[in-house]
């Protein structure tokens, strides 16, 4: 009877604490994981992922997205786009403040992408190419005029990809040393106040902003703690409550699901879209038939590497685009993309070749470079070495530090194939074009087409699709675009990398961007 | 010989030493025939734990065989002992010889190159020059060779130091002996016993910078050896132990039987000890 009693108690005590917490969202510090620590705060000069994470919380973009990538109104309260696809008009939101009380205008926007994202943004030259000027008939209007139609601008509004930054505090200084870097005035739910170097970056709530009621919480702490497993035991003991990007390796984070108290989601990361892959050299060295690489792609078990590698967090690439461009009709699945890896067509394809076996039954010779970002990276060198041995491809794996690396592939193309990442993106057009066009062999230049591969027809493929206003003859384009990448493989797709968030469940409303751990958690709460 | 041996002998745990790196020499000879597959193969069901899916020691992440890496890795870990450990010895007698025999500026040039070495924590050194040269078998026996000389250097010097005016020196510069052919052939046999065991502690201490640096993964990605094997799976060590803990005790016996050895050899070649018992 007793026990009966206290069970009765102990319900009523945990459904008014529940119902008291759903009524009252509002306070609370979070505190999160920001790993490593940025270089700088200057979110408008780089996009570096630590600066993403602490950025879109201070800084706002014209719109940001739902999971489901549709746009939700933030600075801008809409948009109209002109028939021909060349005007783009932007209502902004009125009365809208700078957190130091100057007021937001159009020509914040204005100034914004035409003085910071076009010059100094790494990706801004590209997501506004097609700009040619703003034009501000009042405070609150910005319209847009375009050299050709350009969609996959409408991708790239979000705080972290072209964050609105205030121009009273930026025009006439030199942008890329100017002291707003590390001590930002954005329009966002929370205030910069302090960042103690080496410990954490602490950003306060506005209490001014324009969304009354929002944020819920009193207080955001970045925190910086470079060891994986000290991070992973502050996940655990509850110090921090969010970590997103990895900060928790894949395999404390399955660990860690099976608490009550903490959970993984790989939610968030659809507008980074990240894709691994092989680069090719496709100028010189044993890769440059087209027929080795389509082997290679057959070749290999994309589920082996998911399962075992990233602890069953991935999907198999089935083309050159991320299936994440389904939503947009971009992506068509591709033909010598098996998900479990045919070795026997891929032998087969290499004997029809003509390349033949000789005593050890080795084929060519090759080595294989590989991102230096960790130990799940040489683990899947060693699975490639071992299944592409198996049809007579024997590679000698290639580790070295960073800036060798980079030199190496994208300053003297000195590579024969290279494992690496890439963010795809919201579109085609900002994250895979540079993979690809001949205007993309950048020698010095990161991450773009390293495998020097050059196709006219592809390039006039690719600009077509760029500028496609009709959604129809887009998805078209690029189905043919994908089928020449599936064909001549300058660059094989491995897996969509999927990053992990793991999380405290006392946190909420954290997940309701397609920017994921890059939003600006107007909306989180803590349910105590 | 038979004296050396009988010598040797009364310590027993030199000769357990001995025994246990005998075992391990003869695995990492037959080490094909043990295991005839690459080590790196992928073989069965990763993470396998020991004594299932036909795994002795388990299995890693990729369903590699812990088994056959240990004893594949053994031949690694041996042959960078050694050569590094020969490496280092020359270059140690070449420069403790010359300071020690010729005395003055001599000395002090080579003693103060000697004591820049030294200065630098050697681990950390050899991490950098791994890192620069770039992860291979060659670079890493490099790196090791080149932070472990200067023990051996002034060990060399100190001897030479003392031998060089004894009588029987002096009677060779007499007889007009050259002074190469003195260092070479009447001194430097004169301090071979403390060399040796010297550098059979030596072997220990590069079998651990290897270890060591391929788990900061420094090691060659080409090549199995305990410490790879320990750097692969220290990320698992709360879920899957048997990854890390075969490979460590592997490493933890041959250097502890190693240094066994190198104990023994002091007691058999040094006639100072000689009377101990």
């Amino acid at each position: 009877m007793k026990k009966a009693l206290a069970m009765i108690l102990m319900a009523g005590s945990y459904l008014l604490s529940g119902f008291a917490a759903h009524a009252d969202k509002s306070g609370g510090t979070l505190s999160f994981l920001v790993q490593p620590e940025p270089p700088t705060l200057a979110s408008y000069i780089s996009t570096s992922g630590p600066i993403g994470l602490v950025m879109p919380k201070v800084y706002e973009g014209l719109f940001d997205y739902d999971n489901d990538g549709k746009m939700i109104p933030i600075l801008a309260e809409s948009y109209n786009m002109s028939a021909d696809g060349k005007t783009v008009t932007f209502n902004l939101r009125k009365g809208v403040k700078w957190h130091d009380g100057k007021p937001f205008t159009s020509a914040d926007v204005k100034f914004t992408v035409m003085e910071v994202l076009k010059k100094v943004h790494p990706r801004g030259p590209n997501s506004f190419r097609e700009v040619t000027g703003i034009e501000t008939p009042d405070a609150n209007t910005a319209i847009f005029k375009l050299k050709k139609p350009a969609p996959y601008m409408m991708r790239s509004f979000a705080a972290y990809e072209s964050p609105i930054v205030p121009k009273h505090l930026l025009e006439g200084t030199d942008i890329k040393s100017a002291p707003l870097a590390n001590n930002p005035v954005g329009t966002g739910p929370f205030k910069f106040v302090e960042w103690k170097k080496g410990q954490y970056i602490r950003l306060d709530k506005n209490k001014d902003y324009w969304q009354k009621g929002l944020p819920y919480l009193d207080r955001i702490v970045g925190r910086f703690i470079p060891d994986a497993s000290t991070r992973t035991a502050a996940m655990e003991n509850g110090e921090v409550l969010y970590a997103a990007y990895n900060a928790i390796p894949n395999i404390d984070a399955v660990r860690l699901k099976d608490r009550k108290d903490i959970d993984v989601t790989t939610d968030g990361y659809s507008m980074i879209n990240p894709m691994a892959l092989i680069e090719f050299n496709t100028k010189e060295g044993p890769f440059v038939d087209p027929a080795i690489r389509r082997a290679i792609s057959v070749a290999i078990d994309r589920r082996f590497m998911i399962d075992t590698i990233f602890f069953g967090y991935g999907k198999p690439a089935t083309s050159a685009l991320s299936s994440n461009f389904k939503a947009t009709n971009l992506h068509a699945d591709m033909p010598n993309y098996p998900e479990k890896g045919d070795k026997a067509a891929a032998n087969a394809m290499l004997d029809k070749a003509g390349y033949k076996r000789d005593g050890d039954g080795v084929r060519l010779k090759g080595v294989l470079d590989l991102i230096p970002y960790g130990e799940d990276w040489r683990r899947a060198g060693e699975y490639l070495k071992q299944a592409l041995g198996d049809i007579g491809i024997q590679l000698e794996l290639r580790y070295e530090d960073v800036p060798t690396w980079l030199k190496r592939v994208y300053h003297r193309y000195d590579f024969q194939m290279n494992v690496n990442y890439f963010y795809q993106l919201p579109d085609p057009v900002l994250g895979v074009h540079r993979h690809y066009g001949t205007d993309q062999i950048r020698k010095g230049t990161h991450f773009v087409n390293s495998s020097r591969y050059s196709n006219p027809r592809l390039d006039a493929l690719l600009d077509s699709g760029a500028g496609e206003p009709d959604a129809k003859k887009r998805t078209a384009a690029y189905k043919e675009i994908q089928q020449i990448l599936a064909d001549d493989m300058p660059v094989v797709n491995l897996f969509e990398l999927e990053f992990l968030v793991v999380y405290n469940t006392k946190l909420k409303g954290a997940y309701g961007s397609a920017m994921g751990a890059y939003g600006s958690f107007r909306e989180a709460y803590l349910d105590d | 010989m038979s004296d050396f041996w009988s010598r040797y002998r009364r310590n027993y745990a030199a000769v357990f030493g001995l025994a246990v790196v005998v075992l391990i020499l003869i695995m990492a000879l037959t080490a094909s025939f043990l295991y005839p597959n690459d080590p790196f193969r992928l073989i069965g069901k990763p993470l396998s734990e020991p004594f299932t899916n036909g795994f002795l020691l388990g299995s890693d992440s990729l369903g590699r065989d812990v088994a056959s890496g240990i004893v594949h890795g053994a031949k690694t870990s041996l042959l960078i002992g050694f050569v590094a450990t020969i490496v280092s010895v020359f270059i140690g007698i070449f420069f403790g010889a010359f300071a020690g025999y010729f005395g003055g500026r001599v000395d002090d040039i080579l003693m103060r190159v000697t004591e820049i070495f030294q200065t630098i924590p050697s681990f950390i050194f050899a991490i950098l020059l791994v890192a620069i040269m770039k992860p291979s078998i060659v670079s890493i026996v490099i790196a090791i060779a080149v932070v472990s000389w200067p023990g051996v250097a002034r060990l060399v010097r100190g001897e030479f130091l003392a031998i060089k005016n004894r009588e029987f020196v002096q009677a060779c510069h007499t007889l007009g002996m050259g002074d190469f052919r003195i260092m070479l052939r009447e001194i430097l046999p004169n301090c071979l016993s403390p060399i040796i065991v010297v550098g059979s502690l030596m072997i220990a201490t590069a079998i651990l910078i290897e270890s060591g640096l391929a788990f900061l993964g420094l090691g060659d990605p080409n090549i199995m050896s305990w410490g790879f094997l320990i750097g692969a799976g220290r990320t698992m060590l709360r879920s899957a132990w048997w990854v890390c803990t075969f490979p460590g005790v592997a490493i933890l016996i041959t250097v502890l039987a190693i240094n066994l050895i190198g104990e023994g050899l002091n007691d058999a070649l040094n006639p100072r000890l000689k009377e101990r018992q």
